[in-house]
């Protein structure tokens, strides 16, 4: 009985201790004119399902939910916020070369179809993140139009 | 008349000879166009360094999911571009030939002039795409 209480005295210490780590999860920024919010490639409803599906870990305006504040959730939460980003950041859009846009535009294309993006286990916490058959078309069809925009 | 039949040979032999001509000259710039896509410099580094995974006789299937050379003239002008970005990327990372292969074959790392040609052929080529 003794052991269990040492454990457990033990195991909410380091709890304690562990938040004091920084998590490293990336600060929002307000989007600028760099954003994809602002481009023409991009009608209201698609920003719309971007928002909902893609912005939390592609772009500066991340919804963080409250176990982002909690170690080691919050660990986790930066490893793929900044692996997101680094990939892809919506809110960065206009840094992007009109190649890298293409070569993004086809990914999200193959993430989507194949059903890796959104990520399940983010799918798992954000079920509204979740993009039904319709929705995974829109979004094909819009990535093939926004590719051709830049082709012209 | 024995010189209208000589003649009249003749023109049918020129005819004929053009059309060889055109017929040919029109395959010759087929093969061109079909093969443009790669220069010369960059395929001698493909051929050497990049094309034993990545052509159907690969072994590795993720090689060959990621990219087969022989596919890329065939793709969509969007693939292709979208493809060059990867190979851009993958360039610049360094991290092709993989680690693993580099290891048990020292011979496949790719030099610095190597990676400089596929690297302005590959940019070249994009740009080229998108005008």
């Amino acid at each position: 009985m003794k052991a269990v209480k040492i454990i457990l005295i033990s195991l909410a210490v380091l709890f304690v201790a562990i938040q004091f780590i920084p998590s490293g999860i990336p600060e929002n920024k307000p989007d600028d004119e760099k954003s994809i919010v602002n481009s023409s490639l991009v009608t209201e409803p698609i920003l719309e399902q971007l928002r909902k599906s893609c912005f939390d870990c592609h772009s500066n305006q991340v919804r963080f939910p409250w176990y982002s504040k909690l170690a080691p959730s919050s660990w986790f939460l930066a490893d793929h916020i900044s692996e997101g980003k680094s990939n892809l950041n919506f809110s960065e859009w206009e840094d992007y070369s009109n190649r890298e846009k293409i070569g993004l535009l086809e990914e999200i294309k193959d993430e989507v179809e194949s059903g890796n993006m959104p990520l399940k286990s983010y799918l798992l916490i954000h079920r509204d993140a979740r993009l039904n058959s319709e929705e995974i078309s829109a979004l094909l069809t819009w990535a093939g139009e926004a590719t051709a925009q830049i082709l012209k | 008349m024995k010189i209208m039949k000589i003649s009249t040979f003749i023109v049918i032999l020129v005819i004929i000879a053009g059309l060889f001509f055109i017929q040919s000259s029109r395959v010759s710039r087929i093969i061109q166009n079909s093969g443009s896509i790669y220069s010369a410099e960059a395929k001698k580094v493909i051929d050497e360094k990049c094309y034993g995974c990545h052509s159907e006789k690969g072994k590795s299937k993720d090689a060959k999911d990621a990219l087969l050379w022989d596919n890329l003239p065939n793709l969509q002008k969007s693939r292709i571009v979208a493809t060059l970005d990867d190979i851009i990327g993958v360039l610049k990372k360094n991290t092709m030939p993989p680690e693993d292969v580099v290891k048990k074959y020292p011979e496949m790392k790719l030099l610095p002039q190597e990676k400089e040609t596929l690297l302005s052929w590959a940019e070249s080529r994009a740009d080229s795409l998108m005008k």
